[in-house]
């Protein structure tokens, strides 16, 4: 009894063992220690079982090094151990003064204990195993009926898993499966890989089948709609708004200066026409201009669509209803708006002053349709208009935000596209030929086609399911008067003779409705008879305003700056051009890298 | 291969166990195994076989000797040979071009990185091969005779590209024969699938999450610089629990899987965050890689007296290089190191006297910063991280908000599974013969429908690369 007492006193406190013992008895000297503390609180109350459980779970952890610390405590190699038990029912030392006299002492107590405990062990051993069994391990309980239903049930587990596994494997390996064209990602399917001996040394041959595997599951477009759905049960959207993708930084610079009134005198007299086949690609020398800016490498993907325009965070809003609406964010740059300005002014000097030149900075659907309370993730579209205008200089501007922003009620930007609709396009351009001072025909004198299911490239890049519910309604217009189209390769070879509407253009693609796609350069000779000739650099925004100006000008050519292969001032000089517009995004505007690629069209 | 794949789960997986049950003879087991391991590992990078099977042989002979010559010199050359070259490859494939970096940097040259690729999976099976030879020094371990049975350890494939590491003394017995009883494949298969579903339906949109608050690394983080205060905080705590669920469920696959084959790998998490302290995280937290460094490194005689703090900083120092070849890792893991010397200490009786909302709270708030500091690789975007975690940049913005109620349940659902919630019902649940026929019915339901949601997500997945593939 009393060296149950002595026990009690230590189990208290932590137990402080010197022995002179190889390390692996430790192991085994530790265990038991704490066993005897389990055995000793075996037979009290519920609560005081689960500290056993807490014990028992520390256990684990004391029979690990990690808990024991080994300490050389001096020359003659005694290893002191120390044991701390991480019980509840533990406490602080309270006197180490004490316990240092006493240490010899408890080395004994201690040798007693053990005796003790592993007398203990062997009387309590069944109850105590069952006592930690049934607590610890949550599959084995004690009663065999509970053994058989576990049984059952995993029979019955494995069963199921199986045959789920199997079922899909053999739909998966047997279903037919079809490479191809993808609408909603707008991209081609990956196809089964070709075999050769390199291709399967560098792997790419292997990976090829998983990417094919998964490309073309069978049913993949139903599929995909069912999990940009889940996206949907994640949260709930306050306001009816979510935002996808990698985020926009947004400079929230402010422009406080006034726009200088932009008195440049339109020249609207006439220059010879010459002949495209005599302008050579990239023969002029570079200009020696201080300024020239590095040309950044463009990765832009060649063709349609314009996947490449859409880099920051999607806004939707609206959602629930069939009116919900993606916006691209945009994070407005006013170092670059410069850069870009003073690019055009450049374009200005080398056209000379017969050529006018005009800035349409087209706005994208944010500038409208930002709801108040996400003010803040989105630079403002006129402040960075506005500061690019302010450093223009015999450069005419064409205020499309204004012209849009009249009519912002209509339907002038896709609720699925990052795109302006057509009618978006006529404002603008009718802004334009009223500052270049050329007839412009109203808009009840178009055919006036429409395409319905339009989902556009923002739900593919946003993955938002309703988008794609509610798909947007396209509405284009064709020019009643007379013209012909010819296209050629951005090396101005290849000239064809071809229609300026692709009618048959559809699903995320409508938008290539006007000129099939980016990569060409493309002339239109109208029955206008004004002697004016118009180029017109763009990225793919501007290709909606072409339609709108064939009743306006003599002769109008379309060049996208990502794919010319020419100086673009060579290009107006030899095609004999009077107006030079640059009607391109405002995103456009304000990337380092794609004004680079502006002046690099200007030097080459 | 990634096992979050429909090609694996529904190709590789079901032909896999297909060839492996239709003989119960250990030896023919034993070649299936090794012949879909090394299929496996060479689907994405079939020149990185080469480099198992060099170590492989290596370190068989290796072990032969050390086994043939105990204790004597031969032996001991076994295990520094094996040491320095294994080694020497880990660090020449992973660290060189750190090392040549930073070269560069302070010399101002432009010297380029010897090392072109990185063997899949080398930090996992050069510890595990380390273990190996060492404990067959230490004669923990008897060393393998057969060849064929050394091969099957080291390219078992559901450990073989992320761990765990599952060391040899674990699986020992296991190699040479193994009984699968149902218990283990009915287990094997509710844990594959919940590794599945923990990797497919939390991490990766936890992931989307963090990537459109703070930008990835190919991006260079562009929007740290300007995050807010609650934006960078939201962003850590999904970090935190991203690479959690991530990482654990990578383990809870291969786990799985080995159970299914008859190998029972021990644990690799238990549940991290319900720690109370640091120290405690690590011991649940990637416990097989805390338990390497602590077994082999931690206690290795080479500072002295002054070894245990000297040891306590090399641990932490070479947990943090181990994750990857950066700065932010080293710093990483130093970090844990000064907060496991302060607890040491403050000690434990101490610790144990503060109240536990305290300690929670302390312990998941430098749990959830240390990730911050694991997720920026960049010296530039981790200062602007601290500048924005205190508020530099606003306390709040729309787009914070926006993406937290967006994602409101995916946070409360990953939260809660961080702790034994499950784990503790069930235990309620057996009691009774009702519930627990409920808790067994559910539990195949809930089985069936993670593992179809599982797969329908994955017909449309782009990120879905395992985090801790790149260690």
């Amino acid at each position: 009894m009393k060296e149950q007492n002595k026990f009690k006193d230590n189990d208290k406190s932590v137990q402080k063992v010197t022995v002179q013992r190889s390390p692996k008895d430790v192991e085994v000297k530790s265990i038991k220690i704490i066993q005897t503390d389990v055995i000793k609180s075996d037979s009290k109350s519920d609560k005081e079982r689960k500290d056993i459980l807490n014990v028992d779970a520390s256990l684990q952890n004391v029979v690990e090094p990690r808990k024991v610390n080994f300490k050389i405590a001096d020359d003659k190699q005694k290893e002191e151990i120390q044991i701390n038990l991480s019980s509840k029912s533990l406490k602080k030392i309270k006197n180490d003064q004490k316990k240092k006299l006493a240490e010899e002492k408890e080395r004994l107590k201690a040798k007693a204990n053990l005796i003790h405990s592993t007398n203990k062990i062997k009387a309590d051993m069944p109850k105590n195993k069952e006592v930690v069994k049934s607590k610890v391990t949550t599959e084995n309980i004690g009663h065999e009926e509970v053994k058989k239903y576990n049984l059952e049930f995993m029979v019955l587990n494995v069963g199921v898993i199986m045959i789920t596994i199997l079922a899909l494997t053999f739909s998966l390996v047997f279903l037919s499966r079809s490479s191809g064209f993808s609408e909603s990602e707008n991209r081609e399917l990956y196809t089964f890989p070709k075999f050769s001996m390199e291709s399967l040394l560098n792997g790419d041959f292997t990976s090829g089948i998983t990417d094919f595997f998964t490309d073309t599951v069978p049913n993949r477009e139903k599929l995909k709609s069912m999990t940009k759905k889940f996206s949907g049960y994640l949260g709930f959207s306050p306001s009816n708004a979510s935002v996808v993708n990698a985020g926009t930084i947004v400079n929230d610079e402010k422009f406080t200066g006034t726009t200088p009134n932009n008195d440049v005198t339109i020249y609207t007299g006439t220059r010879p026409t010459g002949d495209l086949s005599n302008i050579g690609t990239g023969s002029k020398p570079v200009a020696t201009n201080p300024q020239v800016m590095t040309e950044n490498k463009d990765n832009d993907p060649v063709g349609n669509g314009g996947i490449d325009e859409i880099q920051n965070g999607i806004l939707v809003i609206n959602k629930g209803t069939d009116k919900v609406r993606a916006m691209e964010l945009y994070g407005g740059n006013f170092k670059v708006g410069k850069q870009f300005a003073e690019t055009l002014n450049r374009y200005k000097t080398d056209l000379g002053s017969y050529v006018n030149v005009y800035n349409m900075s087209i706005p994208m659907s944010v500038a409208y349709y930002l709801p108040k309370e996400f003010k803040d993730q989105s630079a403002s579209v006129p402040d960075n208009i506005n500061n690019i205008v302010s450093h223009l200089k015999d450069v005419v501007n064409v205020d499309a935000y204004s012209a849009l922003n009249a009519h912002k009620n209509e339907y002038i930007y896709s609720r699925t596209d990052h795109h302006w609709q057509p009618l978006g396009a006529y404002y603008a351009a009718e802004a334009f030929a009223k500052q270049a001072k050329v007839d412009f025909a109203p808009l009840s004198s178009y055919e006036k086609m429409v395409k319905g299911n339009y989902v556009g490239t923002l739900y593919g890049s946003s993955g938002e399911a309703q988008l794609n519910e509610n798909p947007d309604t396209f509405t284009y217009y064709k020019p009643s008067n007379e013209y012909t189209t010819y296209y050629y390769q951005p090396n101005l070879t290849g000239k064809e003779k071809s229609t300026l509407f692709f009618d048959w253009a559809t699903g995320v693609n409508t938008y290539s409705v006007f000129l099939g796609k980016d990569n060409i350069v493309t002339q239109i000779d109208t029955d206008v008879k004004n002697g004016r000739t118009l180029v017109i650099y763009k990225d793919s925004f501007g290709n909606a305003i072409v339609p709108f100006l064939v009743g306006s000008f003599e002769h109008i050519y379309v060049c996208d700056y990502r794919f010319t292969e020419f100086n673009a001032i060579d290009f107006c000089n030899q095609v004999g051009a009077t107006d030079f517009l640059f009607a391109s995004s405002l995103f456009t505007n304000t990337t380092a890298s794609k004004v680079d690629k502006i002046e690099s069209n200007r030097t080459r | 291969m990634v096992f979050a794949d429909l090609f694996f789960l529904y190709f590789f997986m079901p032909v896999c166990l297909l060839m492996y049950f239709i003989s119960k003879n250990t030896a023919y087991r034993n070649v299936v195994l090794i012949f879909f391991s090394l299929v496996f590992y060479a689907w994405g990078q079939p020149i990185g076989v080469l480099f198992l099977l060099f170590t492989t042989v290596l370190d068989y002979f290796n072990g032969r000797i050390i086994g043939k010559y105990k204790d004597r010199l031969p032996a001991k050359f076994a295990v520094a040979a094996s040491l320095i070259i294994n080694l020497g490859l880990l660090a020449f494939f992973k660290y060189s071009g750190f090392v040549v970096e930073n070269i560069n940097a302070l010399f101002n040259l432009t010297l380029e990185s010897p090392a072109k690729t990185l063997p899949i999976g080398i930090s996992f099976y050069t510890f595990r091969t380390i273990s190996y030879i060492i404990d067959c020094y230490w004669g923990k371990v008897k060393p393998q005779k057969n060849f064929g049975k050394h091969l099957m350890y080291m390219s078992l494939f559901p450990a073989i590209t992320a761990g765990p590491i599952v060391r040899y003394e674990t699986v020992e017995d296991q190699i040479d024969s193994r009984k699968i009883k149902l218990e283990d494949i009915s287990a094997g298969l509710s844990k594959i699938i919940l590794g599945i579903a923990k990797k497919v339906i939390v991490a990766n949109n936890l992931s989307t999450v963090v990537t459109s608050l703070f930008g990835d690394f190919d991006s260079g983080y562009s929007l740290i610089g300007k995050q807010s205060m609650a934006g960078t905080w939201l962003g850590i705590i999904s970090v935190a629990l991203w690479y959690y669920f991530d990482f654990s469920g990578y383990s809870d696959i291969a786990i799985g899987l080995g159970r299914l084959f008859g190998f029972k790998f021990n644990e690799n998490f238990n549940y991290p965050f319900i720690c109370k302290n640091i120290a405690e995280f690590w011991q649940r937290w990637h416990i097989s890689l805390g338990t390497f460094f602590r077994d082999y490194l931690l206690y290795l005689p080479i500072f002295g007296k002054r070894r245990q703090y000297a040891s306590l900083f090399l641990v932490w120092f070479c947990t943090g290089l181990w994750h990857g070849a950066s700065w932010n890792f080293i710093f990483w893991g130093l970090y844990y190191g000064i907060f496991i010397f302060i607890e040491q200490k403050i000690g434990k009786k101490k610790m144990k006297k503060i109240p536990l909302l305290i300690t929670h709270i302390y312990s998941k708030i430098v749990i959830v910063i240390g990730f911050g500091i694991f997720y920026f690789e960049t010296l530039g975007s981790l200062g602007n991280y601290f500048k924005s975690l205190v508020g530099f940049n606003g306390l709040i913005d729309s787009k914070t908000k926006l993406l937290l109620m967006n994602n409101l349940w995916l946070f409360v659902v990953a939260i809660l599974f961080t702790m034994p919630i499950v784990k503790k019902l069930k235990e309620v649940m057996y009691k009774k013969q009702g519930t627990l026929i409920l808790a067994n019915s559910m539990g195949i339901v809930i089985n069936v429908a993670l593992l179809l949601v599982s797969s329908l997500l994955l017909v449309d997945s782009t990120n879905n690369a395992f985090l801790y593939f790149r260690f």
